[in-house]
């Protein structure tokens, strides 16, 4: 996308290779689908897991598959896909490479409602659906008050977007500010984002909301690509910006909700995957939606598996701010060097 | 045959009226250049033309049929439009972009082109030229180039009324030239009508079928160059005195303001 990066430093022109830029992003999601699957404290090789899928294997092998890891990586793909995906979307409509699945004010909402859960330590169980909620209503209103008559005015939503979120982070804030260590801590791992101890309850929850929006998300490609040419164009070949806008906003809503409810605020996986992508695959949103959620979905994988490799397990989304930010400085810096070589 | 015509049509953005009452009408391979001061209405003419604003009041008919009673693809089947400056997307290449204008005839879950699309698209990068850069990316190109690669995206459209706003104002003179001739080649093979917004009065009336003279949202003429431009209508168009002398490429117009000639 335009503002933020300039051309990468090498591009594949070619249909094919472009195809076969997406073909890579997979082999690699199902490597590290794989690894996470076999390491852990226990580790499991390539035969003990395939016995675990049909349920041949020892007992504590079956469980460790079934109840863990199996959950655990699942969980972990849908959110990085959803976080990718989003990222895409939103990059794309908004036309901003800094546009982030938090930029309208789902974080916040969901933030809000979840910090108020935790330190008033009601309903514990239904956090993630309070995340949920939160994260929806708000981007319903950031959307609202951004709706003129016939169109989604674009500066009303980002400025609508920070200005929920420093609200509700402030009372966020003042909430944790009078509560004890306990819930503190408990607040700001969720705040982090983090996918320990996930599984089957948390995936069976997101899982029916994620997977329909990944698919509508994978047709949006087309409108993406004629928002890319500017708002009188787009109309003019047919695009309306209020049904565009609220599809696509409705799209990246419902998957960053989703994902925020399995796995709190893991940042940096929605406003990196999708440059990274088009580097692989160039600008065309056809190829980079789907791609993103593959790459989101490897990328978050990877990170989960590095975050639990340690003596002690670290908050996922600590791991995605560490290795995010320096990939975000390089790829900053490669751009700005091509723009420079090549005049 | 008319193809496109109004018939009082008033529009402006929101509810600020900023042209009134406008009986507009263009026949098929015919070309309209709408000529007018900064901020007189030419170029919101052509966004409620193209579908971008509403009409305040009167209507358009488009074959005698209501545009109101239109779908926006159906729209964009009959209309192509070309900003004053599109914007230019990053990574795409002149194929890519060009391929876009055959979305309003794809379904919402077609994914890519079909045999019908690609020959559109290869017509009309053969036609404006670009068969070398079609590999290409757009952000690439100079800008004669890039405008030539936009007016290809238009013609993919294939619509049946082209509306261009300000096609040459970033050009320098050559491609200004090469862009006018172009339209004019591609008017004839196709039989298109094309709506422009000129601000050069030589180019527009040595182009142009007709122009239309528009003043504070009002449309004073519309006729045949040699017909309705002369001093006294440039003077009430532009509130500018203009010396007009004949040449080979027809009557050209020099504008100068009131005392200048005499210094």
């Amino acid at each position: 996308m335009g503002e933020g990066f300039g051309s990468p430093p090498f591009y594949f022109v070619k249909f094919k290779n472009k195809v076969f830029g997406l073909l890579c992003i997979l082999a690699a999601l199902i490597v590290v689908f794989f690894l996470s699957l076999s390491i852990g404290a226990v580790d499991l090789g390539f035969s003990r897991i395939i016995d675990a899928i049909f349920l041949r294997a020892d007992e504590v092998a079956n469980t460790i598959f079934w109840d863990l890891r199996f959950p655990r990586s699942l969980g972990s793909i849908l959110v990085g896909a959803s976080l990718g995906m989003s990222g895409a979307l939103l990059q794309g409509m908004l036309r901003n490479g800094l546009a982030s699945p938090f930029l309208l004010g789902i974080s916040a909402g969901a933030g809000l409602v979840v910090v108020v859960m935790i330190t008033l330590g009601s309903f514990p169980l239904l956090v993630p659906l309070g995340a949920w909620l939160g994260a929806l209503a708000t981007t319903a209103l950031v959307f609202l008050l951004a709706k003129t008559r016939k169109a989604i005015s674009v500066p009303r939503l980002i400025l609508g977007g920070v200005a929920f979120s420093s609200l509700f982070g402030a009372i966020q804030s003042t909430l944790l500010l009078f509560s004890d260590d306990g819930r503190i801590q408990a607040a700001l791992t969720w705040l982090i984002g983090s996918l320990n101890s996930r599984g089957w309850d948390d995936v069976s929850m997101a899982a029916p909301w994620i997977i329909p929006s990944l698919i509508a998300g994978c047709f949006l490609g087309k409108q993406l690509n004629l928002l890319s040419l500017g708002d009188e164009m787009a109309q003019s070949l047919g695009v309306s910006l209020l049904k565009s806008r609220i599809l696509i906003g409705a799209c990246a809503a419902l998957l960053t909700a989703s994902a925020v409810s399995i796995a709190g605020l893991v940042g940096f996986v929605g406003l990196i995957v999708p440059h990274g992508v088009r580097f692989l695959v160039g600008d065309d949103n056809r190829l980079v939606l789907p791609g993103s959620a593959l790459g989101g979905a490897m990328i978050l994988s990877l990170s989960d598996l590095v975050a639990r490799s340690g003596p002690v397990e670290i908050p996922v989304g600590i791991v995605t701010a560490l290795l995010g930010a320096p990939t975000f400085i390089f790829l900053l810096y490669s751009s700005s060097q091509t723009r420079r070589q090549t005049g | 045959m008319k193809i496109l015509q109004t018939n009082k049509l008033s529009c402006g953005y929101g509810k600020t009226l900023i042209v009134e009452d406008v009986d507009f009408q263009i026949k098929q391979s015919e070309w309209i250049s709408i000529l007018g001061a900064n901020g007189s209405g030419k170029s919101t003419i052509l966004k409620t033309f193209a579908d971008i604003l509403e009409p305040i009041q009167g209507e358009i008919l488009i074959r005698n049929e209501q545009k109101s009673k239109k779908t926006k693809n159906e729209i964009a089947k009959l209309i192509a439009y070309l900003p004053q400056k599109p914007n230019i997307p990053k990574m795409i290449t002149v194929k890519e972009l060009v391929a876009m204008g055959r979305y309003p005839y794809s379904k919402w879950w077609q994914w890519g082109l079909n045999d019908r699309d690609l020959k559109e698209v290869e017509h009309a990068i053969k036609l404006t030229d670009l068969e070398q850069y079609s590999d290409c990316l757009v952000e690439e190109l100079s800008g004669g180039e890039v405008q030539r690669a936009f007016i290809a995206l238009a013609l993919a459209q294939k619509a049946e009324i082209l509306l261009l706003d300000e096609p040459t104002t970033f050009l320098d003179i050559q491609f200004q030239i090469e862009i006018l001739d172009l339209i004019k080649k591609i008017k004839k093979e196709r039989n298109i009508a094309v709506i422009s917004v000129i601000h050069d009065i030589n180019l527009a009336s040595r182009y142009s079928d007709k122009i239309g003279l528009i003043n504070k949202g009002r449309m004073l003429q519309l006729g045949e160059p040699e017909k309705i431009l002369d001093k006294q209508t440039i003077k009430n168009t532009f509130s500018i005195d203009v010396e007009t002398m004949s040449s080979s490429l027809g009557q050209q117009y020099a504008p100068y303001k009131k005392g200048e000639k005499d210094e």
